[in-house]
């Protein structure tokens, strides 16, 4: 963290800009009259702003008023009334240069939020965007877009994230992410907990939620949105890059589908509103009660194909894991009938596979991708949650990449807690089977691994396809090339410590993958 | 938002005037306070700390004299002058609430903003055992014990950044008051509840605790 960074030195003027907009800054548009008949508010734009979903021509920026963020009515303060919205992307940080601008309606039946689709903006280029709103002049966001369809592209860095209790600390991975100043940002799940800390170690959370029940309601699932949000440091990170955003369970319920005690209609409806209302993801992700279009494709020129997830909704029911040893039963988790993708993804992805438009395709999903089998013993099942629970599944979409000549496939997950690295194999047991990919694992930003014990070596020695593990938060970096891409796993301290001059963010180990030769190789 | 069944009007144009002037006019502002006159029987209209008959009556107030309201929230219910309500009035001049329905503002409906505007704010713990004021001006909490029940009085509070929550402590036992300023710059928000709780350097089990509101340092 020692180096000069480009990225700190910006947000400097970032900063500056935000903090003088009420005088010298002011944009072309800042004294024109506000158009709502509406009741003044106070600065409205306390979750701060973000873009994401970049495409060569597009970008989609988002904000969300709410001068309040914390009412429990989930209204952020705004009164029921519609507000003007103005916005405007620039080619410049001083906004010298306006590329487009425009207004919409921010409405409560969407609690404020405005998700802006501006299109022909230029490919493979950095933009800065801001609002307006009520008077208020928002902060100051980067995003950018994404390289035009085929064209050169020699390199891509993006950071993964995942699991943000509020609650069990505050997020310093997102120091690190914004000091890294990657082109892209990957969220792959759990970005708000519907639920309290449940740790046992209670005394190292540093911080405890306003409205502390289980959210159920639309209104409640807004202002956990909001609270979270409230943290500084991911405002930060929204406001430097796009970001590409998945939700896993805990944005709905833990383990809201597939379970003998499923998330209600009504519940995954208004998880799924307040999912869409506080993520800058397109309006072709705009759920229709319970159900939202998550999985998606983003191409970043002929570098990279992100095919983005969605392992929650369609999933087959779980083989339920009894108590004791036995686990859960080999024969269901292994049938071919069930699925974890469900069919229609499941097709869809195999149809992506079939054309090889970029030299790299990320997999970014939620749960554990490899086998990890404690015992080494095939007859016996566990982790009934994760594509091992779904094995049939995950064997379609491997052998579908192998046969379909996917050259370089990387699987980036979440939802564990952990750091992990692992070489995908056909067969987990056999362990000369042919290495056919790699998976990378990002712990939490701050969700908690109390009880994990790291792995044995009799362990390792029964998956000596799983290459890392690491039980601290933080977040992977990844940076790309046509010839290797390279993960860096990044660990913080303790994230129960405010102090931001203590902050200390680590790269604890990096693998390389080259292009064309499949397999981690430890740097 | 909650409306009284109350007939105090002189007639419906009364109302649309009066809406159509806040709207065009922008008269929503949180120093710009509306105006009433408190109606009673005859006695003195008690103010209260918090918007609920069950809080502690900190002044009085003379029937017929002319109020400036604030903001407005709802409570709990009061049958007075002009009908049952939930409605209560907070008149920063008196320190405190009073019931709407002890109040002729001209309207039936709602004549100020939701409180929480930047003009102070009050809140009971369950039964009012503790007892908070948020005092905008300044940005102090003001915290009161009123209960002989063993537990310290707790305001908890959030700020923007993403810390929290934050406490002022009463733990003077019953009838104190604890005053205690805040850092909340200018025009920023404080999101605050008023619990009970023994206390503790560390997490309280926090008990009682109000629903929460947001208000703002002026």
């Amino acid at each position: 963290m020692g180096q000069v960074n480009r990225r700190k030195v910006l947000l400097g003027g970032l900063a500056a800009v935000t903090a003088t907009a009420a005088s010298a800054a002011l944009p072309s548009w800042a004294n024109a009259r506000t158009t709502a008949a509406a009741p003044t508010i106070h600065d409205p734009f306390q979750l701060g702003v973000a873009s994401g979903d970049p495409l060569p021509d597009s970008v989609v920026l988002w904000t969300r008023l709410a001068p309040a963020p914390l009412n429990p009515d989930g209204f952020g303060g705004m009164p029921d009334a519609t507000y003007a919205v103005d916005w405007e992307i620039a080619n410049d940080e001083a906004f010298s240069s306006i590329v487009q601008s425009g207004s919409v309606s921010a409405v409560s039946a969407s609690a404020h939020s405005v998700h802006i689709e501006p299109v022909g903006l230029q490919p493979a280029r950095e933009y800065f965007y801001r609002f307006k709103s009520a008077g208020y002049i928002s902060p100051v966001g980067r995003t950018r877009t994404a390289p035009a369809a085929g064209a050169a592209v020699n390199q891509l860095k993006y950071c993964f994230s995942s699991c943000q209790h509020w609650e069990e600390g505050y997020y310093h991975a997102y120091k690190g992410i914004v000091a890294d100043d990657p082109d892209l940002v990957l969220f792959l799940g759990d970005y708000i907990y519907e639920k309290k800390s449940g740790r046992t170690a209670q005394e190292r959370n540093p911080r405890s939620l306003a409205f502390s029940e289980d959210v159920t309601t639309l209104a409640q699932y807004r202002a956990r949105h909001a609270q979270h949000k409230t943290d500084a440091d991911l405002q930060a990170a929204h406001a430097i890059a796009p970001w590409i955003v998945v939700f896993d369970d805990h944005e709905v319920m833990n383990n809201w589908n597939g379970t003998t005690a499923p998330a209600t209609v009504a519940r995954k409806t208004a998880g799924f509103q307040a999912f869409y209302e506080n993520t800058p993801i397109r309006s072709t992700a705009k759920p229709n009660g319970a159900s939202i279009q998550l999985y998606r494709q983003l191409m970043w020129g002929n570098l990279a194909r992100f095919h983005m997830l969605d392992t929650r909704q369609y999933r087959s029911a779980q083989v339920p894991d009894p108590a004791g040893d036995a686990g859960p039963a080999c024969a269901d988790m292994r049938s071919t009938s069930r699925s974890i993708l469900g069919a229609t993804e499941e097709a869809w992805l195999l149809k992506q596979f079939e054309s090889h438009p970029a030299t790299w395709d990320f997999l970014g999903q939620q749960v554990f991708f490899a086998t990890r089998d404690d015992d080494g013993n095939k007859a016996t099942c566990e982790s009934n949650d994760s594509w091992q629970g779904y094995e049939a599944s995950r064997n379609r979409i491997q052998q579908g990449w192998v046969d379909r000549k996917v050259a370089n496939p990387v699987v980036l997950t979440g939802d564990v807690h952990r750091h992990w690295a692992a070489d995908l194999r056909l067969d987990y047991f056999n362990h000369s089977s042919p290495v056919i990919g790699s998976e990378l694992v990002t712990t939490s930003v701050t969700s908690n691994s109390d009880t994990a014990g790291a792995p044995s070596a009799a362990w390792y020695a029964n998956n000596p396809h799983v290459k890392y593990c690491k039980g601290e938060r933080g977040y992977v970096r990844v940076t790309t090339t046509p010839s290797q891409m390279r993960a860096d796993f990044m660990t913080t301290s303790d994230t129960s410590v405010y102090d931001p001059a203590s902050v200390v963010i680590k790269n604890d180990r990096s693998y390389v993958v080259q292009a064309g030769k499949a397999g981690l190789q430890q740097v | 938002m909650k409306r009284s069944n109350l007939r105090r009007i002189a007639g419906i144009g009364v109302v649309i005037a009066a809406i159509g002037a806040l709207a065009v006019g922008g008269a929503l502002e949180a120093s710009a306070a509306a105006g009433g006159t408190v109606k009673t029987a005859g006695d003195p209209l008690n103010v209260r700390r918090a918007p609920t008959a069950g809080a502690t009556a900190v002044k009085t107030v003379a029937n017929g004299a002319t109020v400036s309201i604030d903001c407005q929230v709802n409570g709990s219910s009061v049958t007075g002058t002009y009908g049952t309500s939930t409605l209560w009035d907070y008149v920063p001049a008196l320190g405190g609430y009073i019931s709407d329905t002890y109040v002729f503002t001209d309207s039936d409906t709602r004549i100020a903003p939701d409180c929480g505007v930047g003009s102070g704010s009050g809140q009971c713990a369950d039964a009012c055992a503790g007892e908070g004021q948020y005092r905008s001006s300044d940005s102090h909490f003001l915290v009161y014990d009123t209960s002989a029940d063993g537990y310290s009085a707790v305001v908890a509070y959030w700020l923007k950044g993403g810390a929290g929550p934050f406490y002022v402590w009463n733990s003077g036992g019953e009838g104190t008051k604890v005053d205690k300023a805040v850092s909340v710059p200018h025009g920023g928000w404080v999101f605050y509840k008023v619990c009970v709780a023994n206390y503790t350097t560390g997490k309280p089990d926090l008990k009682s605790c109000s629903d929460g509101l947001t208000d703002f340092a002026a």
